[in-house]
């Protein structure tokens, strides 16, 4: 039974270890918790970033923004929060988990987004009204659930709803498959998208802009290099990645 | 009418190969060792299992016949079987058993249950007609199989080993009245049996089955008297040598000479009873007996009223001898003696 | 009979032992939705309409699920069983299929299949107009997708033990195939069909994935309690604490109920 104890609990002083395991004393790894609509341009500017600063090594942990503010509420172990909104920043920041304020990094704004080729021809808010029309989005708490429902409102247009997705990307998989006929995304999602959906601009006079909201967590033990990562966010090499692809400054 | 079989079937290395037929009102039993195909062909006349080549009959109709693709199913055949285990419906009482047969041929559940209760009368059950078979005796499970069996009103009957899963103290009573049904039933039956006390008590006929080969088939006396095989000759308890005769004598292929009464020519068996047989300590005192063979013996067995006496030589024999006779000769196991065998008592026929 | 009464020391301890950290296993995160969901505000929660629909649409639907499942998959594992048919296995891999697969990814196949612009889905949807992703249908075919391998094997596995001569005697009795299915196959998978159903029934009514992807998420329509808890995960995480515990209340009180109903003094089939 000694044997056995000792079988058990090896795996379980390792993985201690392994979490805690965060920094030696060459380079310093950093835990970047951002939300999932930052997935590509993050990528481009941790490889960025890594190249400026040999010395840090970044791992990203891609999740919706609401997510991982209730995962860090729970210690999910991380340096740096990237939210897709104020609100969710905000949870993290009243429970006293944040250092300092958080940081305004970049902007983003909606498109009507439709299957390739928009094959119903929709060019207006209006048209999502049409009887018949499968639209899609996502429940208010979600940030894009509320801001298409600012936006509807801003244009004074009621839809009925198919279908509360869970994040941008089911509605963006449910449009790109045909499923649904439209939706409204960000703009970045659209790039990002490719040519499996096309998008359609929404008039500025009604458009949101999204703000992208960072702060370094109060248990971070990389305060410095953290703050290193939040700055090259706004310097402008930083900005000018964002903005190829579709972010707008902060 | 008469239910032919002649077929071929392969299940892997083995094969099955009969050629018998047996008349309504008929019993034949099929005896053989355990794996002689007994079992297979079976499932074949029932028809839960086909043939490859041949033809199966009954009453003129054909069952299965692989040339004229045809095959009726086991459930189109009127064949009536019960089971080695009898296989009852455990969740169903006694009369519902006898009346599913009844019921999965649509007959409305108050005719089926009065004829089910009308056969389970016959069979002497009628005060278990509810009582869930797992609680039932092995005879009476065997009884309410038969009836069951019976209540589809068969054209032909299967019994396979259906005295195996008794007790002997039963299986005496058992046997007696199943004797008493069987010779009721219009029908063909074949019986499949190991022990050659249920084909004496029921079989009008008997087919030896050894590895899926017909050996001997005929009346009991037939089989018994001019025994074919080494497991015949044990079924029936006797001495059974193969040889060449020439004259007055026979050779065995171990090179034993046998002296015959009668002059036998080319292939022969011959049978020598174990009560022909006389036991001796010491080969002068040989008279007009003839043969005598030294062997050691290896078992007595003093079950009987007389004792059996088993005999290792050049010549294995087993010897039916007085208890009298052993305690005079002080016979022991490990004992060498001499057997010694009239020519008469030998009996020589053609292989 | 008599039943021999066990010893407490004849039990093999470290069976005990690692069976007792299973059931800790199991329990524990019970205990910790229980310790931390907001009681004071649970009639609050519970009395919002919202609750009752998304309760009342799972409850539809997983029992719709189950049914079918039986009505179809019953067969499929008699098929799987008793029939030696080419591709036999080949089969019964795709029937387990959606098992290993993530359901989200799933959900996504069954567009792939039964969208309106899918293999299948196409021809619903241009020759008779019928539309299953996005409504209450689709929810069902989710689930079913999801939940009826569950019920095959479980049924397979049963038909497959059980001892097949029963049923040859049944035939030589003049029943069809059918008949002996019905009379003789069937009451002696029933404990197997009953944990088989159970079991589908269970997973259709925790099924999010799939049903998300491919139904989603419309309270009324397709919003499940699964779904209704995950997104109120976001929105009010207490809610979320208290909706689970009444789904586990409801699938512990039927599962349970169930097994009593059934399964409760029955020791043995109708073939040992």
């Amino acid at each position: 039974m000694r044997r056995l104890a000792s079988l058990v609990m090896i795996p379980l002083l390792g993985l201690t270890f392994a979490g805690c395991a965060s920094s030696d004393d060459t380079t310093t790894s950093l835990r970047i918790a951002a939300t999932s609509s930052l997935t590509e341009v993050f990528n481009d500017i941790g490889e960025q970033f890594m190249q400026d600063n040999p010395d840090i090594t970044i791992a990203f942990n891609f999740a919706s923004s609401s997510d991982l503010a209730l995962q860090i509420s729970q210690g999910l172990p991380a340096d740096v929060f990237a939210s897709a909104d104020v609100k969710n920043m905000a949870k993290v920041t009243d429970a006293g988990l944040l250092h300092g304020q958080p940081i305004t990094f970049a902007t983003n704004s909606l498109e009507i987004v439709v299957e390739k080729g928009n094959p119903l021809f929709i060019d207006s808010l209006a048209q999502l009204a049409t009887p018949g029309l499968l639209f899609v989005t996502c429940p208010i708490e979600v940030p894009i659930g509320g801001y298409t429902a600012e936006v509807l409102r801003n244009a004074g247009v009621t839809v009925t709803v198919a279908s509360l997705e869970e994040n941008v990307k089911g509605i963006l998989t449910k449009v790109a498959l045909g499923e649904a006929d439209a939706g409204i995304v960000y703009r970045t999602d659209i790039l990002a998208a490719g040519n499996s959906v096309t998008g359609v601009p929404i008039a500025d006079n009604i458009n949101v802009n999204p703000l992208y909201v960072v702060g370094v967590l109060q248990d971070s033990r990389n305060q410095d290099a953290s703050q290193r990562f939040i700055i090259f966010l706004n310097s402008e090499q930083g900005q000018k990645i964002f903005s190829q692809f579709g972010f707008g400054p902060a | 009418m008469t239910t032919h079989f002649n077929f071929s079937v392969a299940q892997g290395d083995f094969n099955l190969k009969i050629d018998a037929s047996v008349n309504d009102g008929e019993v034949l039993a099929v005896l053989g060792p355990n794996g002689s195909g007994k079992s297979t062909l079976l499932r074949l006349l029932s028809g839960l299992q086909q043939i490859d080549t041949g033809h199966i009959s009954s009453r003129n109709i054909l069952w299965d016949s692989p040339a004229d693709d045809i095959f009726v199913e086991a459930q189109q055949r009127r064949v009536g079987v019960v089971f080695q285990d009898y296989l009852l419906f455990k969740e169903l009482s006694a009369v519902e058993n006898v009346a599913f047969g009844l019921r999965a041929q649509g007959v409305n559940k108050a005719t089926a249950t009065e004829q089910a209760r009308a056969l389970l009368q016959q069979v002497g059950l009628s005060e278990y007609l509810h009582k869930k078979t797992p609680t039932l005796s092995g005879g009476q499970a065997q009884r309410v199989a038969l009836a069951r069996a019976l209540a589809i009103q068969p054209h032909l009957l299967l019994l396979d080993e259906p005295l195996a899963a008794l007790d002997v103290a039963t299986r005496q009573t058992v046997r007696r009245d199943l004797r008493r049904y069987l010779s009721s039933f219009q029908g063909a039956v074949v019986l499949v049996t190991h022990d050659p006390i249920d084909a004496y008590a029921l079989a009008d006929r008997v087919l030896i089955l050894e590895n899926g080969q017909v050996m001997q088939i005929g009346t009991l006396n037939e089989v018994t008297a001019h025994p074919r095989s080494r497991y015949v000759a044990d079924l029936v308890g006797t001495n059974l040598i193969t040889g060449h005769a020439s004259g007055v004598t026979l050779t065995t292929s171990t090179g034993i000479t046998v002296v015959l009464a009668d002059q036998a020519e080319g292939d022969v068996f011959a049978v020598i009873k174990p009560q022909a047989i006389t036991i001796v300590t010491s080969n002068e005192l040989t008279s007009s007996a003839r043969n005598t063979w030294p062997g050691v013996i290896t078992d007595i067995d003093r079950s009987a009223e007389r004792c059996r006496i088993t005999l290792h030589g050049p010549l294995p024999l087993v010897a039916e001898i007085t208890m009298a006779a052993v305690e005079s000769l002080a016979l022991r196991v490990g004992d060498e003696v001499f057997a010694v065998v009239k020519a008469t008592e030998v009996e020589v026929y053609p292989r | 009979m008599t039943r021999q009464r066990s010893r407490q020391s004849s039990l093999p301890w470290p069976m005990l032992a690692l069976a007792g950290v299973s059931v800790a296993f199991f329990a524990l995160p019970f205990a910790g939705l229980i310790w931390r969901a907001p009681w004071s505000k649970v009639t609050d929660i519970l009395s919002e309409k919202s609750v009752g629909t998304a309760l009342w649409l799972s409850l539809e639907t997983s029992l719709i699920t189950a049914l079918i499942s039986c009505i179809f998959g019953v067969p499929l594992a008699w098929l799987l069983a008793r029939v030696n048919f080419p591709g036999r296995s080949f089969v019964r891999a795709l029937a387990t299929l959606s098992m290993v697969l993530p359901p989200v990814v799933g959900g996504v196949a069954l567009f792939f299949s039964f969208g309106r612009r899918g293999l299948f889905g196409q021809y619903l949807n241009d020759w008779f107009g019928i539309r299953l992703p996005f409504t209450t249908a689709g929810v069902v075919i989710a689930q079913c997708f999801v939940a009826m391998p569950f019920l095959v094997l479980t049924v397979e596995a049963a038909i497959r033990q059980l001892d097949s001569r029963y049923e040859d005697a049944a035939r030589t009795l003049g029943a069809s195939r059918l008949y002996v299915f019905r009379r003789i196959t069937l009451p002696s998978i029933k404990p197997a069909l009953v944990a088989g159903v159970a079991l589908a029934w269970a997973r259709a009514l925790g099924e999010f994935g799939a049903t998300i992807t491919f139904a989603g998420n419309l309270p009324g329509t397709t919003q499940t309690m699964p779904l209704a808890t995950y997104l109120a995960l976001e929105s009010d995480p207490e809610a979320a604490l208290i909706l689970s515990l009444l789904m586990i209340t409801v699938s512990f009180v039927v599962l349970v109920g169930l097994r009593d109903r059934w399964l409760g003094h029955q020791r043995n089939d109708l073939v040992s």
